[in-house]
């Protein structure tokens, strides 16, 4: 039985070290306490007497105490007792770094892992140590592994397979100016390595170029032509992106989610302050504070124009403006470890974000041609053609892609996004690819308008949730975010409602769940990364507080369920029958006007047949 | 090899400025250089204070041995990866080559056993001077160094008479010389040997509790002239006490202790001071088993002073020309020079190294 020495070096820590110490003894060690405020000296003593394998101590570290550890560690080399013991130390305001400096052996950062403490004790590697290959050992989760896509309703299944043929079919031989410069600048990619290897010359770089370009828009001409800027865009200077390089040189704290007890779901923001500098800030601290993953947010204008830029640019509005440049430089920024969500659903540049997006590294595409083209989108026709070719990119690429549910807040009915959802689903298996549905949280003008959630707002969310289990073996990820239009300027409840909201989730067990910042809806420009910490630290203690708890259906949500999974077949049967998915959308069968929503206007006429 | 330590009195005393002054003079003169540290250095901010830290610039050819959660944390360009079978909390200690400049992070060995590892496996590799950087006070992985620069200043005490007399008595316990005497093959246990070869130990190492010195200063007190090795360290106030009560009965005896570091590990030199200038007086004796050689001494006077209205740290300074001249007039045997006040010696020379070795090879 392996003897195990616990100091506590001042007062405050004698809980813990009682803590501990009983969890040792639970494991088969033998755990041996001395009393708080026990000097350096008195502990090793006692490690001379006991010869224990491991000393743990526990002490806040601050200005001149940082002394009093070394000392302990000194004293340990001087006496002997480091050729067969080793230390470890934890507490608060502890780092790695700070643990390496002291000449700690082990090192235990925030909340007492037991599993770490045990991995010390037995020498063995622990899960957060840092492979030779200067990559950490946590991998990225694949959202889409687990599931099969079977489809548990052969109704639905059914109406789908239809719709899927039918639009199989109706986008054979039809292109547009975004497939086109998605091909293009696939070819520029490819050409820029061989061109780099020598086996091109520039000119047939500049020859594919000058094909791009013809394909887009004035402005974007201009940009390319005459290196004329669009308004509130500009360059980022060298110097700007080489000071990143020495603010992010040195190793951060290992990543502790915000998980609890179970490893899912996964938690998502979004970035897109314009400035992708600014970016990488909130990446760093999203991360620093347990995010899974983070998802690129584009301007509006990006996706209205035909064509994108080139370079590390800036832009003084909300949305990142997508290039590979910039997108390599927030991916060379993030850990290894952050899921990267590039999102291209909707626009005129949807293929072609696919494609720069696999180029930079992206995990996760975004692709919902239903909701993409309607309010303030993309024409339907035209989305139809570009999403097709987009689902077929991830397939190819081997990258999921989610569907998010937001047309939702324009007042559709939940069945009807389901029913979206599912289409989008079903097109993207029949192409190989992996959908991830996004069932939205919220409290949206069709809950609001019909009373949906007058008493509560668990049992719709509930049933919205439970509704997928009844229809398909598929991940599940709430966003996006979750809890909109719940929140409010006030930071305090627009994070207890995100909190509440994403553990309501957590407890259906879901795969991922999309978190907005606190000031994420009435921040009127960029978000802060304060608000940003809020809702991360707000989900964390949620989490803890539920623990593993499962949530069951009331009657009311059983119901509500119920009368979802009816009303899908029944939308999925009106499509169907229509015969035609573009149609569909055009004519409000996912989605009318008297919902709230109407079809895009943007690329209107751009099918080429 | 020549392989020279950097320590210090406390954080931020200075030990990598005087260490980066030292490598642009070494690296000037020809030698080839490795680059180590038992601690965390070439961070931007403090982990603690958050105010800014000098950092390691290294150019190609120099060698690093540093931790491999390290190694992507820097600007440096580096090639020649060779694993050291050393673990640290940051991962395994790897040694590699610059292949193009830039900042480094080192994090290196931090058991005087790892060092050890480590010094023969950069003598492998034939480098001729090997920096071995300190951290915070420790000093008992440095016993592995054939010559220590020193480091002490405000942010150890903001009293200058303090650090003066704190700075004189660490520099005191370099003084005494090597026992040459056949020792010893057991470091676990506080020997004792009596003129007429009689034989005592204790039951550990070190002596850190009054019982075990009470036990040693009883067998003292009835042997008459007798050789007592301490192979870990003593607590000093136990120490003092025990000579103190021996009085008379302490003459002709010898006491061997380790290494002056094992001794300064305990962090109160004015005691140890104190306690052998008290044996010197009732003839007695001190001796190491293995010395450190000191090459010099800095003070800085920069202190990071704690805000308690804003809850951060600010630099502060004490009068740099009063701590000099106080802190040179104490310590008399040893340079005692601010890196950022020269005039100073040639410091290569102190550490010797040959300061015209790179024209000779030009030549």
């Amino acid at each position: 039985m392996k003897t195990v020495l616990l100091a506590p070096l001042d007062p405050v820590h004698d809980n813990a070290i009682k803590l501990i110490k009983r969890k040792l003894t639970e494991a088969g060690y033998e755990a041996v306490s001395m009393p708080p405020g026990t000097s350096p000296e008195e502990v090793i003593q006692k490690a001379l007497e006991i010869k224990p394998s491991v000393i743990l101590v526990s002490r806040t570290l601050g200005y001149k105490v940082a002394e009093i550890l070394s000392q302990l560690v000194d004293l340990a080399d001087a006496a002997g007792i480091r050729d067969y013991t080793r230390i470890g130390v934890g507490g608060m305001a502890i780092t790695k770094e700070a643990g390496a400096e002291l000449g700690f052996d082990g090192c235990f950062v925030g909340e007492l892992k037991m599993n770490e403490l045990i991995d010390f004790i037995e020498d063995r590697v622990t899960s957060g140590e840092i492979l030779r290959s200067g990559e950490s050992v946590r991998k990225k989760p694949d959202i889409t592994a687990p599931y099969s896509y079977k489809f548990y309703d052969p109704v639905i299944e059914g109406y789908l397979n239809q719709i899927v043929e039918q639009v199989l079919s109706w986008v054979q031989n039809k292109t547009t100016k975004g497939i086109e410069r998605a091909k293009i600048r696939s070819e520029i990619l490819e050409c820029e390595n061989e061109f780099i290897e020598g086996n091109v010359s520039s000119t047939t770089r500049d020859e594919l170029l000058k094909r791009y370009i013809a394909d887009c828009d004035p402005e974007i001409q201009a940009f390319y032509q005459s290196k004329q800027l669009p308004t509130g865009v500009r360059w980022l200077e060298k110097t700007e992106i080489d000071r990143m390089a020495n603010l992010f040189d040195t190793p951060h704290a290992e990543f502790v989610g915000l998980q609890h007890t179970n490893s899912k779901p996964l938690f998502f923001s979004q970035y897109g302050t314009g400035c992708p500098i600014m970016d990488i800030y909130h990446i760093k601290v999203a991360e620093a504070w347990g995010i899974d993953g983070v998802f690129h947010f584009d301007p509006s204008w990006n996706a209205q124009k035909e064509g994108l830029l080139q370079g590390c640019l800036t832009h003084e509005h909300d949305g990142t403006i997508i290039t590979l440049e910039n997108l390599k430089l927030i991916r060379h920024y993030m850990e290894p470890y952050t899921l990267w969500n590039v999102r291209g659903h909707r626009g005129l540049n949807t293929p072609e974000t696919q494609i720069l997006g696999h180029a930079a590294g992206a995990d996760l595409f975004k692709i919902n041609i239903p909701y993409g083209s309607t309010g303030g989108g993309t024409d339907p026709k035209r989305l139809m053609v570009d999403g097709i070719y987009s689902l077929m990119l991830a397939a190819q690429f081997g990258i999921p892609y989610d569907i998010p549910g937001n047309d939702e807040l324009s007042g559709v009915p939940p069945y009807k996004t389901f029913a979206g959802l599912l289409i989008m689903m079903a097109l993207g298996l029949k192409l190989g690819a992996r959908p991830i549905p996004k069932p939205l949280l919220c409290y949206s003008p069709y809950m609001t308008i019909h009373g949906k959630m007058d008493d509560n707002m668990i049992e719709m969310n509930l049933a919205k949730l439970a509704v997928w289990r009844d229809i398909v073996d598929t991940p599940i990820w709430p966003g996006e975010p979750v809890g909109f239009m719940t929140h409010t300027p006030d930071r305090v409840q627009s994070a207890l409602q995100t909190s509440l909201h994403a553990t309501l989730a957590s407890t259906m067990g879901v795969d991922a769940v999309t978190i907005a910042s606190s000031d994420e809806a009435y921040s009127k420009g960029p978000i802060s990364v304060q608000a940003r910490v809020d809702t991360l630290r707000a989900v964390k203690d949620q989490l803890r507080f539920q623990g593993s708890v499962k949530a069951s259906l009331t009657t009311t949500a059983e119901t509500l369920k119920e009368e979802i999974h009816e009303k899908i077949t029944e939308t999925l049967a009106v499509v169907a029958q229509r015969g035609d998915l573009t149609a569909s959308i055009y004519e409000g069968l996912l989605g009318s006007q008297e919902d709230g929503l109407y079809p895009g206007r943007v690329g209107s006429g751009t099918v080429i047949e | 090899m020549i392989t020279l330590g950097f320590v210090g009195t406390a954080k931020n005393t200075g030990k990598t400025t005087t260490a980066l002054h030292m490598m642009k003079l070494i690296v000037a003169s020809g030698y080839s250089i490795a680059l180590t540290s038992i601690g965390y250095d070439g961070e931007s901010t403090d982990h603690i204070t958050g105010l800014p830290k000098p950092r390691y610039f290294v150019e190609p050819g120099m060698v690093i041995a540093t931790a491999e959660g390290c190694l992507n944390y820097g600007s440096a360009g580096y090639s020649n990866l060779q694993p050291t079978g050393i673990k640290t909390i940051l991962g395994e200690i790897m040694i590699a080559t610059i292949g193009s400049p830039g900042n480094v992070v080192l994090a290196g060995p931090n058991r005087k056993m790892d060092v050890s590892r480590l010094m023969s496996q950069l003598a492998e590799r034939e480098m001729e001077v090997t920096f071995l950087d300190g951290a915070l006070n420790r000093l008992a992985a440095m016993t592995e160094a054939d010559g220590l620069i020193l480091s002490t200043g405000a942010a150890y005490d903001q009293r200058i008479p303090v650090i003066a007399r704190h700075a004189q008595a660490l520099e005191s316990l370099f003084h005494f010389p090597k026992h040459d005497g056949s020792l010893y093959s057991d470091d676990n246990h506080v020997l004792g040997c009596s003129e007429k070869s009689e034989k005592f130990e204790l039951p550990y190492s070190s002596v850190f509790d009054s019982n075990t010195a009470e036990l040693l200063a009883g067998w003292l007190s009835i042997t008459g002239d007798s050789l007592c090795y301490v192979p870990g360290t003593f607590a000093p106030g136990l120490f003092y006490e025990m000579c103190q009560k021996l009085g008379d009965r302490l003459q002709g005896k010898q006491f061997v202790f380790r290494n002056p570091l094992h001794l300064l590990a305990t962090g109160q030199p004015e005691l140890w001071q104190e306690s052998f200038s008290y044996l010197v007086s009732k003839s007695a004796q001190v001796f190491y088993r293995s010395l450190s050689h000191l090459n010099f001494m800095t003070v800085n006077p920069f202190y990071p002073k704690y805000l308690q209205k804003t809850a951060n740290y600010i630099a502060e300074y004490v009068d740099k020309k009063e701590l000099l001249s106080s802190v040179k007039e104490s310590v008399k045997n040893t340079l005692v020079i601010d890196i950022l006040q020269p005039p100073y010696p040639d410091l290569l020379e102190l550490c010797n190294l040959d300061h015209k070795r790179k024209k000779t090879y030009e030549s």
